[in-house]
């Protein structure tokens, strides 16, 4: 595993970088976490037996140490990180929502045979996209909330680390994702009339 | 104040959440009046809220990840026919319980309910689909499995025969039963394994929790329990799938055989039981498992994967004797045995029993498990075992076999020649039964289009057919050939390789089918030596530097020779007679302390020869076999009359004084001490002295090693080197006798050593042709050198210490600066990690663009010039394309949207910036210059996160097009322009006319591709998945094919400029080569650190590997002559060998004296050869009774190799091969070893060759009846024999029975055409 890290380099540089205040450092660790997560979920599932799911918990834990993350990060750094793997996440749960949508909408079999390879354990793919395609609504009135549900929806982050990440006690995040599920499902239902 | 509102004015959020505290909806409403007070849009807001506030499963995660009920079935619940009694175990994945079956009769049985989440249905129809299998099993050492069900929570379980036992390993350790004891009752468990086997069912989770020992009237049986269990399940009680799951299989990995760890799936037979019987075995011999499972559990999942598949264990008795006295102790007397006589006892055939169980690959375990327990039978009974210690042919073998079909199909194959300077090795080709069967289910599908050809029946197409074929079968040839060069390479078998190479040189009116591999494996056969000195016409046995560093003295069976080192230039020459002097092979050179003098031995005696003026005297006459002179005195010992039965006497000189000083009977010298006091010598098959050199008096035998090879002894003395024949190097403590460090050379009988100067390193042959170096204080090695072409010989360090001579069977002498740097051809970069452009040559290949900086902010681009890698140019941005002229290079920057730099190749200031105008979106890829130069081309991502790419003219950046929703951006395909896309949504790549916008071809793909290529000829597309590239032919149109090999995720593809060849890298640090036109690997290169990054210049003849810190540049210059002729020596060699199958070429004594050597040396193969040159007699006297002598040291060979030996000599395709008298005799000594089925068609089918026919029809008939059926293999020569003896209708049935088993099982299959097309011969049948 050293050989590995040591090839990736150091993900805490560039999140020093940000926290530097270096805007483009945050493309950079987009980008680089969103290649990570897809490269470790596509080997993950050339080497699982078919049918089988990964958790996006798992990948973006296993994102982090692989990153390097583990070594002397700063707390900041791993908040930081955290956020950026869920939004990562987001892109790669919705790709394979839409996927999933269309094949439903009528695929030879050869490829619902491939496709069955790549499953990942998520939510169902209507839920989603819609909650996807609202949560970027929420995010214009309430960042700190469309963030918190980007970790614990898409990241698979527990409370307790989202809220670490995103500097909240537990309780008011508790509370934020109880208003974010009842806000969104509302904005959900009125785009549906 | 009490008018105002005194509350702040709080959120929405705020009035949500705190309203959720009144449960009431009275209380509710009046909390809402209070807080909204007037504001009729709020409370509207927060109403809508409260009402879509439910306690469901929306957006909450339990629904998707299916977090396991807990078992709740407990003793006293019915489940189908059974009462549970009460609960007898419980593991990581189901619990136990005794029941009772009430219907159709009663009994107790065992059900076990499965933990983990699963398909229930799933498994129930996997379970019926073995269950009639499982029904057949009837064995006193299996517990049957009687039924499968689901319980009412929808549950699995699995009922089947209560054991009351305790598991193998407890009921072994409890009861202290002794090592023989433990090998009986594993052997009944082999028993109970193989008869599930020949039913058809594979255990697949073999481990001691799953073999239960129960008593039966005091005698323990051990029962195996669980069948059938694994496969419903599909392992995945046993894999390592869930994550969440991680701690529910402790202990099973340690059992997981390495084809199950990769988790393909697909591919379990018989074998991986075997491995599992290996774990068990080496876990009852030794109280461990091969790997320690927690070790394994603390590096990690992947970790686990890579270990059971990459590290080979200890062997058992080294794991034993590893560990603490005290432990060791305790694992003895648990087998009632003390520590040395355990180790003892284990030490040899149970060693490589159960690592020929644990062979990675599983063509080398046992095929059976009955195999298995008939060996271990052996071993308790005193025979031979088969099992035995990896020989140095494997590796080739191993490829040989791969290739097998290809081998018999092709005749222009090379001969692999191996040993010393050329012996050829006939690899055997012929597929063993259960290999044969293994092959011909994996070609199932290419035999069913072929079988659909062959209806149609058309003339023509038949004919094109064959002319395809023969195209393919060349390819393939080639294909296996670089493989097996690239193999030769890493084995550091040059000759091998370069007559692997020589193969393919196009000859005339053939076409040319060599690609980047060949000549970039031609490059590395030159060798990394430095010089060559050439002369010697035979194999140059011992090296030596003059003290003070002016002259080397060369020495060979014929000849000795002076070099004028400054010069490398010859001084002098002088020859010796060689063959009729046994001792010559063990004559090295010496010079005298002060460098005047060279002592040079011939049959004649000893004489001493003056430098420089050459004038001689003579020391002794009579042959004389070792002499060295004192490093600080005028003295000469030397050992004369090694050879003659009254033993060896040790004489020492004063050469000055022209006397003798001592003389006494002794063994071998090989050093003086440095303080010239001592002498250290040995006898090959004992122990190392010191004499003291006044008086040859022996004054210490201070380290003791078994069949001493070599020694050397450090400058300072302090410390010396013991070869021992297998191969281990111990640095020993001069003073003590204590070994300090322990080498594993990988050399058999490595004779020659030399310690650097300074004492600090240590050289030695390794690897067949190779010369490693060794850190002598920690055993690692520095470095390894290969340039020979036969095994080295002689080694010796100029006093300086900056260069190492070494001397070799082939004939040669090199020098090798020890200063050397190991790769020049590398361009440094300072990237972190790997998301960055490639490397892009520019069209006239003049050029490559490499990025070399990153700063953590941007990255920097360097032009290099590829005339003389030297950098042209730096400027900030990542390489994005030349102009078509190459003058130019762009690099894109992002900055505000992305910049577009152009720049000329000379100055990085001459920039002309082009900003792209991609609108308000962000870019996410690096834009890339299409091949004209006219066009960029990038991906950005829209607001709603769909991948779109953005066309821009180059020159201004204006965009020309937008296509939407277009999918990730992954290049220009090179023949058309088009641009390509992975789509993630539907899973496609795509193509794109970028002038029009048009969607000119779309592609199926599988989602997690990441990069994707198209060949310069655009005939193919190539896409990386995970560890695995897909490969699309897209003229032929008929889906992609899967190139197999890495280890870890591909990272890079690139085509090589002629479209023949593919290039992939990956992080398991290796770039791999494939043919584009038989899909084979065609060579493996391993590097330091994982690769991102490939291109291939235009002119074909570099390909750039880039990883983190490095580009390294893979040359492959072509059109160079052939890079090795033979010397004279090996050209003789080679052509007697050959004259004993084309009975030509006369043999000379010397060869013959030196294949004497090598068939004492070498194996099966050396020793027939010369059996076969002695019964003829080409050129020298005839000798049937030598012959006979070898022939019969031949045949002691290992049953296996006996029997391959056999079938090619009975039948190779090759005329001048064939015998097949010895053919019968090697095929006999085989069945008597082991009467298997596949010895036994072998003696057959070599006793029909013989012409004895009713032998052969004893012998197949035999072969039928052991397996209860037959294959063609015996049907064909049934009926061949059958017809020979004038038995036609016999004939007739044997011959239908032949075609009706190939017909169901290897209709297509190469090898056995021949056969059948020689049985109907026999028959007079037409074709």
């Amino acid at each position: 595993m050293d050989g590995y890290a040591g090839a990736v380099g150091d993900v805490t540089q560039i999140l020093e970088a940000m926290r530097a205040g270096d805007g483009r450092a945050g493309d950079e660790l987009m980008r680089l976490v969103y290649e990570e997560l897809r490269r470790l979920a596509a080997s993950k599932m050339a080497s699982e037996a078919p049918g089988n799911t990964l958790q996006p918990t798992a990948l973006v834990h296993e994102a982090w140490l692989r990153l390097g993350g583990a070594r002397g990060a700063s707390f900041n750094s791993r908040a930081h990180f955290f956020s950026c793997a869920a939004e990562a996440m987001r892109r790669i749960l919705v790709e394979s929502a839409r996927r999933k949508k269309s094949l439903k909408r009528g695929a030879g079999a050869e490829r619902v045979e491939l496709e069955e390879r790549h499953a990942i354990a998520g939510p169902p793919a209507d839920e989603l996209l819609a909650v996807h395609a609202a949560l970027d609504d929420l995010a214009a009135k309430d960042s700190v909330s469309a963030d918190l549900v980007k970790m614990l929806y898409f990241g698979g982050l527990t409370m307790a680390e989202a809220a670490a990440a995103l500097h909240l006690p537990k309780r008011t995040a508790e509370g934020r994702w109880t208003h974010a599920r009842a806000w969104l499902r509302r904005q959900i239902d009125a785009g549906e009339k | 104040m009490s008018d105002e509102p005194t509350e702040p004015i709080v959120s929405e959020r705020e009035i949500f959440l705190e309203a959720l505290k009144h449960e009431s909806p009275a209380a509710r409403a009046a909390y809402l009046d209070q807080a909204c007070g007037n504001r009729a849009a709020t409370r509207e807001a927060v109403e809508t809220l409260l009402r879509h506030h439910k306690p469901d499963d929306f957006m909450m995660p339990k629904g998707w990840s299916a977090p396991l009920a807990p078992i709740t079935e407990k003793a006293g619940d019915q489940i189908g026919p059974y009462k549970l009694l009460q609960q007898i175990g419980e593991g990581g994945c189901g619990v136990v319980y005794m029941a009772e079956q009430e219907t159709p009769l009663r009994r107790r049985v065992a059900l076990k309910v499965i933990k983990l989440g699963m398909d229930t249905r799933q498994v129930m129809a996997r379970f019926e689909a073995e269950r009639q299998a499982l029904a057949m099993m009837d064995h006193p050492n299996i517990a049957k499995a009687l039924d499968a069900g689901a319980t009412a929570a929808g549950r699995p379980y699995f009922v089947m025969e209560l054991v009351r036992g305790i598991r193998i390993t407890d009921y072994c350790d409890q009861n202290n039963l002794s090592t023989e004891e433990r090998l009986k009752l594993f052997m009944q468990v082999c028993r109970a394994i193989q008869h599930a086997h020949q039913k058809g069912i594979i255990h697949r989770d073999i481990k001691p929790s799953n073999i239960l020992v129960t008593m039966h009237d005091g005698v323990p049986v051990p029962k195996v329990i669980d069948f059938g269990i694994a496969k419903a399940t599909e392992g995945r009680l046993t894999d390592l799938t869930l994550f969440t799951a991680f701690e529910q299989f402790i202990g099973t990995p340690a059992y997981m055989s390495p084809e199950q760890a990769e988790m393909s799936g697909l591919d379990i037979d018989t074998r991986s039981d075997v491995y599992a019987l290996g774990v068990l075995l080496y876990e009852l011999l030794t109280g461990k498992t091969p790997f320690d499972p927690k070790e394994l559990l603390k590096a990690g999942l992947d970790e686990i994967r890579r270990a059971i598949r990459e590290v080979d264990p200890a062997r058992p008795s080294t794991r034993l004797g590893t560990m603490t006295a005290l432990d060791l102790g305790a694992v003895a007397k648990r087998r009632q045995t003390d520590s040395p006589k355990l180790l003892h006892k284990i030490r040899g055939d149970l060693d490589w029993i159960v690592m020929k169980c644990l062979e990675k690959d599983r063509t080398r375990r046992y095929e059976t498990a009955n195999g298995l327990a008939t060996d271990i039978q052996r071993h308790l009974s005193q025979d031979a075992v088969s099992a035995s210690p990896p020989s140095r042919m494997y590796r080739l073998q191993k490829v040989v076999r791969r290739h097998r079909l290809l081998f018999a199909t092709v005749s222009a194959v090379a001969v692999a020649l191996v040993i010393g300077v050329a012996v050829s090795s006939w690899q055997a080709v012929r597929a063993t039964r259960a290999e044969r069967n293994e092959h011909a289910a994996r070609q199932g599908a290419e035999e069913a289009r072929a079988r659909e050809a062959q209806q149609r029946g058309v003339a023509e197409e038949n004919a094109r057919l064959a002319r395809a074929r023969e195209q393919q079968a060349s390819e393939l040839a080639y294909a296996a050939d670089m493989k097996l060069a690239s193999q030769a390479w890493d084995d550091g078998n040059l000759f091998v390789m370069s007559r692997l190479l020589e193969a393919h040189q196009p000859r005339a009116g053939a076409p040319d089918g060599r690609g980047f591999e060949f000549f970039y494996l031609q490059q590395l056969a030159r060798g990394e030596q430095d010089f060559v000195l050439r002369g010697h016409t035979n194999p140059v046995l011992g090296v030596a530097v003059s003290p003070d560093g002016k002259w080397l003295a060369t020495r060979s069976q014929t000849d000795t020779r002076l070099w004028d080192l400054s010069r490398r230039a010859l001084a002098s020459a002088w020859s010796s007679t060689a063959a009729d002097w046994p001792g010559a092979g063990r004559c090295r050179p010496s010079f005298s302390y002060d460098s005047q003098c060279l002592v040079i031995q011939n049959a004649a005696g000893l004489r001493l020869a003056r430098i420089p003026t050459l004038e001689s005297q003579m020391i002794a006459s009579g042959p004389a076999t070792r002499a060295v002179f004192a490093p600080n005195k005028p003295q000469l010992a030397f050992n004369s009359d090694m050879e003659n039965s009254t033993g060896a006497r040790l004489h020492v000189w004063d050469y000055a004084a022209d006397k003798e000083l001592a003389s006494a009977p002794g063994d071998e010298i090989w050093q003086w001490s440095p303080d010239g006091a001592r002498l250290l010598g040995g006898q090959g098959g004992g122990c190392v002295y010191w004499w003291e050199a006044s008086t040859l008096r022996c004054v210490a035998t201070n380290y003791a090693a078994q069949y001493v090879k070599g020694a050397a002894v450090s400058r300072d003395g302090s410390r010396m080197a013991v070869a021992d024949w297998q191969g281990e190097v111990a640095i020993v403590d001069t003073a003590s006798g204590r070994a300090l460090v322990r080498i594993d050379t990988g050399d058999i009988r490595p004779s020659a050593l030399a310690f650097s100067p300074d004492g600090q390193t240590l050289a030695t042959p390794s690897k067949n042709q190779a010369i490693t170096l060794w850190n002598v204080n920690n055993g690692r090695r520095l470095a390894e050198w290969r340039g020979h072409r036969g095994k080295v010989e002689a080694l010796a360090y100029t006093p300086d210490g900056q260069w190492l001579v070494s001397g070799g069977a082939d004939a040669e002498v090199m020098l090798w600066n020890v200063a050397r740097e190991t790769n020049a051809a590398t361009i440094p970069n300072h990237l972190r990690y790997y998301g960055a452009a490639g490397p892009v040559f520019s069209p006239d290949g003049s050029r490559v663009g490499l990025v070399t900086g990153d700063n953590g902010h941007g990255r920097t681009s360097s032009a290099f010039s590829t005339a003389t890698w030297e950098a042209e140019g730096e400027c900030p941005g990542e390489i994005a394309g030349f102009a078509p002229d190459g003058r130019q290079w762009a690099v894109a920057e992002q900055e505000i949207g992305w910049k577009f730099a152009a720049h000329g190749t000379g100055a990085a200031t001459n920039r002309a910036v082009v900003y792209l105008d991609t609108g308000e979106f962000k870019t996410v890829t690096t834009p890339q210059l299409s091949p004209d130069g006219t066009l960029v081309a990038c991906t950005v991502l829209t607001p709603e996160r769909q991948p779109t790419t953005v066309v821009c003219d180059a020159a201004t950046g204006q965009r020309t097009l937008t296509l939407t929703n277009s999918g990730m951006g992954k290049g220009f395909f090179p023949k058309d322009q088009s641009w390509i896309t992975l789509n993630t949504d539907d899973s496609t790549i795509r193509f794109w006319d970028l002038r029009t916008g048009k969607n000119t071809r779309t592609l199926k793909c599988g989602w997690w591709v990441s990069e994707v290529k198209g060949s310069p000829d655009g005939k193919y597309l190539a896409a990386t998945i995970a560890r695995f590239v897909f490969l699309w032919d897209l003229e032929a149109g008929n889906g992609f094919r899967q190139l197999e090999g890495h280890q870890d995720e591909v990272q890079a593809i690139a085509f090589s400029a002629d479209s023949r060849t593919l290039a992939s890298c990956s992080e398991d640090r290796t770039v791999r080569l494939w043919s584009l036109s038989t899909r084979r690997e065609l060579a493996c290169i391993p590097q330091e650190k994982a690769v991102y990054w490939l291109a291939f210049s235009p002119d074909n003849q570099t390909l750039v590997a880039g990883g983190i810190g490095a580009y390294h540049l893979l040359r492959a210059p072509q059109g160079e002559p052939a890079v090795w002729k033979p010397g004279p020596m090996r050209a003789e060699s080679a052509r007697a060998i050959w004259a004993v199958a084309d009975g030509v070429q006369p043999l000379t004594p010397a060869i013959l004296a030196h294949y004497r050597t090598v068939a004492e040396r070498g194996g099966l193969h050396e020793r027939y050869v010369l059996g076969r040159i002695l019964a003829r007699g080409d050129g020298v006297a005839a000798d049937p009774r030598e012959a006979e002598l070898w022939f019969q040291r031949a045949s002691e060979a290992p049953a296996a190799e006996l029997n391959d030996f056999a079938w090619t000599l009975a039948t190779s395709s090759d005329a001048r091969q064939r015998d097949a008298r010895r053919a019968v005799q090697f095929a006999e000594r085989a069945v008597a070893a082991d009467g298997g089925a596949n010895n036994l068609n072998t003696l057959g089918v070599a006793r029909y060759e013989a012409g004895d026919f009713r032998g052969a029809l004893a012998a197949l008939e035999k072969c039928v009846q052991l397996e209860g059926q037959g294959t063609a293999w015996d049907f064909f020569f049934l009926s061949m024999a059958h017809a020979r003896l004038g038995e036609t209708a016999a004939a007739r049935v044997q011959y239908d029975e032949g075609v009706r088993w190939s017909a169901q099982h290897e209709s297509n299959n190469q090898e056995l055409a021949p056969f059948r097309r020689e049985a109907m011969a026999a028959l007079h049948l037409a074709p």
